[in-house]
């Protein structure tokens, strides 16, 4: 009786112990994807508090997704920034390995960057094999054309003048 | 007596390190905030979330996809960096294949046209967003390339009569990089290929020849699909009924999407090329369309909307 209740005690002690060790590392989030912006609310044309960038680590606030899609971040590379940002741009960061300018990489990241060096040198690969040098250099120029950024400013403005209302027809 | 005893010094231990516990969290979140209860609850929530399946949906829609370029998404061996560079490499070819159409205006407006479906639609972030293009080219066409490239050709913003018809284009190709249907269009045998290729330690070394090899494959099947063999009727039905509830989201009239297949339909009477040999079933897409979009009655066009899009696409959309 007596070994059980110790051996319980021990249990429950050590079970807590793990709990706040856990608890003390909370889930910490990379940005995987070029930039994408921090929204005070998790809904459609909310609006931009901020913006986080690939690398990035940020700690997901709550945890707990309380709205589908979305995930409330804590952002405090630059400045501290806490909103809302799509949970398709991060991804979860494993081991972490500090990098000096701030980012970190987890290992899993280093992998899948290993595999993005080759996949980017399978565009190399393509572009030359099949002359697409000229073509590439429109894409490129695509990217960086200011008229296929849109911010949500623009969206909002877009949607009144076209009388598009948020939450359908 | 005795045990009486013995039993008070249990508790007595488990009651001071519990205290212990306490004083070290609260050290420890000072200024941090969230103490011992508060992190004990954390934990239960992540436990819950784990529990309740959030594990694998990390990576946005990795879970969606089944077989082997499911297996590559969850394992973090093909990122959205590697979709993107793939896209780069059939976007470059579709590019060649059929020129980009220069008119400033047409760019402008596809894009808001396009980022307001993306905005309502939950889709996924992409790994350097959304860009929207017009190919110069009379087939009746549109593409959705991996990392988010999407062109349409003049041929179909002619087919188009209004903007709710060209958002239901737009929204359709939406759903394919949403749900990643291109990674579905290559072979199983490159993804074996590409675990082979990460495993080996040349792969690892500046040249990456192996995976450079794999890259250029897939991007050869994504370009096949796109312009020649097209997607299977099933990812067609499964983008049709997404862009149904994409434009209901943003507020377009859903019904635009019967309106531009059964066009498609009678355009595919007369002409078998570009659209009618990676799109043969249009006649079972607009029924599944219907369903989707059910008995509700159309709403009539906007007087706005129809302006600026008459406005912005008068070049794109004129002969020659």
């Amino acid at each position: 009786m007596k070994h059980r209740r110790l051996l319980c005690t021990a249990a429950i002690v050590a079970g807590l112990i793990a709990a706040t060790g856990l608890a003390d590392n909370p889930s910490q989030l990379q940005i995987q994807v070029r930039k994408t912006q921090v929204r005070s609310a998790p809904e459609p044309l909310g609006t931009v508090i901020g913006e986080v960038e690939l690398g990035e680590k940020v700690r997901d606030v709550d945890g707990k997704p309380k709205t589908e899609g979305w995930v409330m971040i804590e952002s405090m590379l630059r400045t501290k920034v806490v909103g809302w940002i799509r949970r398709s741009a991060v991804s979860p960061t494993k081991v972490d390995i500090a990098a000096a300018d701030g980012r970190a990489k987890s290992v899993s990241a280093l992998e899948a960057q290993m595999a993005g060096e080759g996949i980017a040198s399978g565009e190399r690969k393509y572009v030359n094999t099949n002359n697409l040098h000229g073509a590439q250099a429109q894409l490129d120029q695509l990217e960086k054309n200011p008229l296929t950024k849109v911010s949500v400013q623009d969206i909002r403005s877009f949607v009144n003048e076209g009388r598009l209302s948020q939450g359908g027809n | 007596m005795r045990t009486i005893s013995k039993r008070t010094i249990s508790n007595g231990l488990f009651a001071a390190t519990l205290a212990v516990i306490v004083v070290i969290n609260g050290c420890k979140s000072e200024g941090g905030g969230g103490g011992f209860l508060d992190n004990v609850g954390k934990v239960a929530g992540n436990i819950g979330n784990t529990i309740g399946g959030e594990v694998g949906t990390w990576f946005g829609v990795a879970e969606r996809l089944s077989g082997p370029a499911g297996k590559a998404l969850e394992g973090g061996q093909f990122n959205d960096n590697d979709e993107y560079h793939l896209g780069r490499a059939a976007a470059s070819q579709i590019i060649q294949q059929y020129g980009l159409f220069k008119d400033d205006q047409a760019t402008a407006y596809l894009n808001l046209v396009g980022h307001t479906l993306v905005e309502f639609s939950n889709a996924r972030a992409t790994y350097a967003g959304y860009h929207f293009a017009v190919l110069n080219s009379d087939e009746v066409n549109a593409f959705a390339c991996p990392g988010a490239y999407i062109f349409v050709t003049r041929g179909m913003l002619r087919l188009c009569a209004s903007e709710d018809e060209l958002a239901a284009v737009l929204a359709h190709e939406i759903a394919h990089i949403d749900k990643r249907h291109a990674l579905q269009s290559i072979e199983s045998k490159r993804w074996n290929d590409l675990l082979v290729a990460v495993g080996q330690e040349g792969a690892r070394q500046a040249n990456a020849g192996p995976l450079a090899d794999v890259g250029a494959d897939m991007a050869g099947d994504v370009h096949k699909t796109l312009t020649t063999s097209g997607y299977s009727q099933k990812l067609e039905t499964e983008a049709d009924k997404e862009s149904v509830r994409i434009l209901r989201a943003a507020g377009y009239e859903p019904s635009a999407m019967v309106n531009v297949l059964t066009k498609m339909d009678q355009e595919l009477k007369t002409n078998t090329g570009g659209f009618g040999k990676t799109h043969p079933h249009t006649r079972d897409r607009i029924d599944v369309v219907k369903r989707e979009v059910g008995n509700t009655i159309p709403k009539p066009l906007v007087r706005e909307r129809q302006a600026r899009f008459d406005r912005a696409l008068a070049l794109s959309r004129s002969k020659g």
